[in-house]
């Protein structure tokens, strides 16, 4: 099974309903519904179980938070990693966000490339076999546009990978009011603003 | 955030574009010296196939599951990745494992480093293909999709609609593609799709029609040509190609 872990962003409203107001940040632990100061949740994060060899995936868990630190979510995933019962957990999955990495070290990972000690997983603490870390695609290819088109220009053994010409080639393709048969388009590359 | 975007940005047919533009005498936009870009361009689109493959019997070069049999090849070409990705610097000749701006970079390491080992690891609990599109983040961003599509597509759902949302997909679920998701679908619908054999459409066109109304209707078009760029006009070479390939499926001639 992979375990996949990501955030999606709610409304921040405190809503009174059945007698208590719903809308702070629950974690579950404690009940922290009936207490005034309690802060608003903007997020919502949610854990998944996917099969590998399987056709199925089931959501385990949400929590409502504003954020999360490193060794708190180090902690929700030792709790998640001890749910399934027969199923066991061999990798899991998250975005590029600083956090996660951090977590992933206090997990016991080194994702230090290129070092003697690289150790891109970590054992989980339920089955003592290894939990293997996947950042998501969608999230890393994106990144990496994204850092070409900010820095204009990277290097690659002497040559330069230059920004500039995906934007030319854009040009190109609006002027002639013709596509050379890829799909960039304005939007694709206007996306830092 | 729309990551479709970026995804047609470093992709093949970028730099097929690329490197058919090198070649073309254009006068006002130049591509020269553009194949490193180019080439970046189709690192990161093998990498992203092969790290996307949803098929098990999907064959391509590198969109392929991985097995027993092909894990030596695609071994050799994740080593040519990270080889790759460990090469490239920003403009001050730093490497870009070392910038702050590494985590893109750092995380297809990990992946393409880890999805190797899970292998190693599941072949003795008898898997006998990994699908490296199960890794993806894509399955939680669909339902996420479900949850914002609940109740109107409320996109900022409050705290008790989500809660509700979450509630209502855990017993019964439907997910479709939104257009604004954070990630590509397949797009297979799930009900609608009927067992039944799809009628053959070959032949609509009736080849003696054709003949006869391409004799009714020449006209001289010479009058109204317009002068090409080189480009336009290798792009209208290709698309006429294809029309003429696609009705040559169609229609027999004698």
């Amino acid at each position: 099974v992979n375990l996949v872990f990501d955030e999606m962003a709610i409304r921040e409203q405190l809503i009174y309903c059945k007698g208590r107001f719903v809308g702070g940040v629950d974690l579950g632990t404690t009940d922290t519904q009936d207490n005034d100061t309690a802060t608003m949740a903007n997020n919502a994060c949610v854990l998944m179980a996917v099969a590998i060899n399987q056709h199925w995936k089931i959501p385990i868990g949400y929590f409502l938070i504003k954020s999360l630190t490193a060794s708190e979510k180090a902690t929700v995933i030792k709790q998640a990693l001890h749910l399934p019962n027969e199923a066991k957990v061999y990798s899991i999955t998250f975005d590029g966000l600083s956090s996660n990495l951090t977590m992933c070290c206090i997990l016991g990972a080194n994702l230090c490339y290129g070092h003697s000690d690289f150790k891109p997983y970590f054992s989980n603490p339920a089955t003592n076999d290894p939990c293997f870390i996947f950042l998501d695609l969608c999230h890393m290819i994106k990144l990496i546009r994204n850092t070409l088109g900010h820095k204009q220009v990277l290097k690659c053994e002497g040559h330069q990978i230059l920004w500039l010409f995906l934007q030319r080639l854009e040009l190109l393709q609006r002027q002639e009011g013709l596509r050379a048969a890829n799909k960039l388009t304005l939007r694709a590359y206007r996306f830092c603003k | 955030m729309n990551v479709k975007l970026a995804f047609q940005t470093l992709s093949l047919s970028v730099y097929n574009s690329l490197m058919f533009l090198k070649d073309l005498p254009t006068k006002k936009i130049h591509f020269e010296g553009c194949e490193a870009t180019a080439n970046f361009c189709l690192q990161f689109n093998n990498i992203a196939d092969l790290l996307n493959c949803k098929n098990r019997y999907a064959n391509g070069a590198y969109s392929c599951p991985l097995t027993r049999s092909n894990y030596d090849t695609l071994k050799s070409y994740a080593v040519d990745f990270q080889n790759y990705i460990c090469s490239i610097q920003d403009e001050t000749g730093t490497r870009i494992l070392e910038t702050c701006r590494k985590t893109g970079f750092l995380g297809l390491l990990i992946n393409l480093e880890n999805m190797f080992s899970l292998f190693d690891i599941l072949e003795p609990l008898g898997i006998e293909y990994l699908l490296t599109y199960k890794l993806c983040q894509d399955y939680l961003e669909t339902f996420f999709s479900a949850i914002r599509s609940r109740g109107g597509f409320n996109n900022n759902p409050n705290a008790i609609q989500f809660k509700s949302a979450y509630q209502r997909l855990l017993i019964r679920h439907e997910l479709s593609e939104v257009e604004n998701g954070n990630c590509i679908f397949d797009g297979i619908d799930i009900l609608v799709v009927s067992s039944k054999h799809k009628e053959n459409t070959r032949d609509p066109i009736e080849v003696e029609n054709v003949v006869n109304s391409c004799v009714d209707f020449d006209h001289d078009y010479i009058t109204s040509f317009v002068a090409l760029s080189p480009f336009s006009l290798h792009v209208v070479e290709y698309i006429a190609g294809y029309v003429a390939s696609k009705i040559l499926d169609n229609i027999s001639c004698m």
